[in-house]
């Protein structure tokens, strides 16, 4: 008998929820603002393992009721009463999901919430462009990743949480620029152009533990240098084609959501068989 | 046809060398005059370290240079710059891995770029590469080889032979390169330790004088061991455990599996060639390493569940064919390419003046006028020869 894979994500996760899985029966059951028609379908579709995102939600502490085994994604930093709640669930036996994956390592206080993964950045990506659009060379930024007094022409890309939106405004584009000031997670701009085969040229160096490779899947360069960069790029002779070969080659290899979810059911499957215990499903 | 692989040195102990000595070899066999060029020091005696070199000619720069090729690959990707000073209708490329990543220096990652700016002959054993190389440089004619699993080396077993107690974890990979992980790898393994009994051992082609110890306990070094009696060594673990974040295709997770044994390893360039997670290995990705913590008392814990998974990893490696069947394969591409009469000959020039630019580009003196430079020629270059 297959797998049978459950997705509970409201619309704003659309290009987190694989579209297909060559590896399970999956289904994605949309969540508006009542959780409940969501829950409920996704019930009687009988899932093996169902992912749950906002897990700490008021509305994600309900799928308790869908059978199987549940895995909770958290995207974002919850607020201490969502956190309490499920810890107080949790030891209870009020019902949480079996286990959490967290956007980061999670904080102290979520120690006692069984810990799956760190599911840091992932994208479905069946959902973009195959083979990457190389030749594009024109210029976007994201509002929020402006250098200050920038001078250089380019798109600015809006903060928005649409992800079809975000995605129309980078197909038309080759090169995403992404300023900080501080270390910073990979945003679904970053991870959508990068998926795109876009040359991502950032002014700091992304966390390692992100596994892409700086100066071969993207370009680390003070914002004075972006301009000569940009310009080399848009000459069309190529020099940074083997670098945005890569960023969409790395999109697929580390980024993928079917894959990823893959590797999260099969080893949220087997712990649950397992049935280990209590303090070996705490963060090892 | 007269075949010659370029290679920087034959001596240390390489999966990308073991793979041209396997061609090279299972070329000859099928009756071309094949021979390996030697572009370092070349000793009287071949060394020991693979049965086949004794069979192959190896010869000297010196030598090579008043030969005709039919074919010459480049190899290790400081070859292809050395590729200009041989006559030959066909260069190629047997390109195993995108080898800038290998390096730090942006100068040298900009140098190996170089390597995929001509139409040659490449030759490369992984999907992603291929993939990679058809997307960087369309006009290059690109063959797919799988690499193959030697029958002679690494037999087959039958069925996992029963599991050791405590869990036996090997760790393979040379010291001082820090994309294999090994560091990162002997850190997990002294945190599991806490809480897991295992007997670990350490398989090198190079420790670099490092003694790794975990939890107390002085690992078990396995070096430069002879290809032809690595699989006693893997034969005496149940797991290796191998966090290298660079790959072409990783060959020693498939050498432990034709050995009955599993693998927990990082998600890496080609993992998804043969590697299925749950089935016959666990992966994991890099931001989740310390995952393979509970990993390793999982496998501790549940002798199904290992067993399991080393049913599936004997079950992938009958699977992969043997050597002899891959050098068929490119024997079937070279002839036919040599009865199409495929010649790109006319890229001599342009090798060497590439081989310029890495002189040039290796100095202090390379910036980005020399960028320009090259830039100008690159656009002269694929415009008169397209």
């Amino acid at each position: 008998m297959s797998l049978r894979v459950a997705f509970v994500a409201r619309r704003r996760f659309e290009f987190q929820v694989p579209q297909r899985t060559t590896w399970a029966d999956s289904a994605w059951f949309p969540v508006a603002d009542d959780w409940g028609v969501a829950i409920s379908s996704a019930s009687k579709f009988k899932p093996d393992v169902t992912f749950v995102f906002e897990p700490l939600s008021r509305g994600g502490l309900l799928t308790d009721e869908i059978p199987g085994v549940k895995v909770g994604i958290v995207t974002e930093q919850p607020s201490q009463a969502e956190l309490a709640e499920a810890v107080r669930r949790h030891r209870s036996g009020a019902g949480t999901p079996y286990w959490f994956t967290w956007f980061e390592d999670p904080s102290p206080e979520a120690n006692d919430l069984p810990f799956l993964a760190v599911l840091a950045a992932f994208v479905d990506t069946c959902r973009l462009p195959h083979p990457p659009r190389l030749e594009q060379a024109e210029v976007a930024v994201p509002t929020w990743a402006r250098p200050p007094d920038m001078q250089i022409p380019a798109e600015v890309l809006p903060d928005h949480r649409d992800p079809l939106r975000t995605q129309d405004a980078l197909s038309r584009h080759g090169i995403l620029l992404h300023y900080a000031k501080e270390p910073v997670r990979l945003s679904d701009a970053v991870i959508l152009a990068l998926g795109h085969g876009q040359l991502v040229i950032s002014n700091r160096a992304f966390p390692v533990e992100y596994g892409l490779e700086e100066e071969d899947e993207y370009l680390v360069r003070p914002p004075n240098e972006w301009p000569k960069i940009i310009e080399k790029e848009q000459e069309g002779l190529g020099y940074f084609r083997a670098v945005r070969v890569r960023a969409w080659q790395k999109t697929r290899e580390l980024f993928d959501a079917s894959t990823i979810f893959r590797r999260l059911a099969h080893d949220a499957l087997v712990l649950k068989s397992t049935e280990k215990s209590s303090s070996n499903r705490r963060r090892r | 046809m007269t075949i010659g692989f370029l290679v920087s040195d034959i001596v240390n102990i390489t999966g990308g060398v073991n793979a041209v000595i396997e061609h090279a070899w299972g070329l000859q066999r099928l009756g071309h005059r094949v021979c390996i060029v030697v572009l370092g020091e070349l000793n009287a005696q071949p060394p020991t370290w693979h049965p086949k070199l004794v069979d192959l000619r190896l010869v000297s720069v010196e030598k090579a240079v008043t030969e005709h090729f039919d074919v010459l690959f480049a190899t290790w990707w400081l070859t292809f710059f050395e590729l200009w000073r041989f006559e030959s209708r066909i260069y190629g490329y047997f390109n195993q891995s995108l080898e800038s990543r290998f390096h730090r220096e942006v100068k040298l990652k900009f140098l190996n770029r170089l390597t995929y700016s001509l139409p040659l002959l490449f030759l490369t054993e992984a999907k992603w590469l291929e993939e990679f190389i058809r997307l960087t440089q369309p006009q290059a004619e690109v063959v797919r080889v799988p690499n193959g699993l030697s029958d002679e080396f690494f037999p087959r077993t039958g069925n996992p032979s029963p599991r050791h107690s405590p869990l036996r974890v090997l760790v393979e990979g040379p010291w001082g390169f820090p994309f294999k992980g090994l560091a990162e790898t002997f850190e997990i393994l002294d945190r599991a330790r806490g809480n897991v009994a295992l007997e670990v051992g350490w398989l090198t082609s190079h420790s670099g004088g490092t003694r790794p110890v975990v939890s107390g306990e002085p690992v078990k070094i396995f070096e430069k061991v002879p290809i032809s009696k690595v699989h006693r060594v893997l034969r005496d673990y149940d797991v290796l455990l191998k966090l290298s974040r660079v790959e072409g295709v990783s060959g020693p997770p498939l050498e432990m599996f034709s050995q009955g044994g599993t693998a927990i390893c990082s998600v890496a360039t080609g993992s998804d060639e043969y590697m299925i997670h749950g089935h016959n290995c666990l992966l994991v990705d890099r931001i989740n390493e310390r995952r393979a913590v509970g990993y390793l008392a999982l496998l501790s814990e549940d002798s199904k569940y290992l067993d399991q998974l080393r049913q599936g990893a004997v079950e992938t490696a009958r699977q992969i064919p043997d050597w002899g069947t891959s050098s068929g394969a490119l024997n079937a591409k070279l002839t036919m390419l040599h009865a199409n009469h495929f010649d790109n000959s006319v890229l001599r020039p342009a090798l060497k003046a590439l081989a310029m630019v890495r002189v040039d580009g290796s100095s202090a003196a390379a910036t980005l006028d020399l960028k320009g430079w090259l830039g100008r020629f690159l656009q002269h270059w694929r415009s008169t020869s397209v």
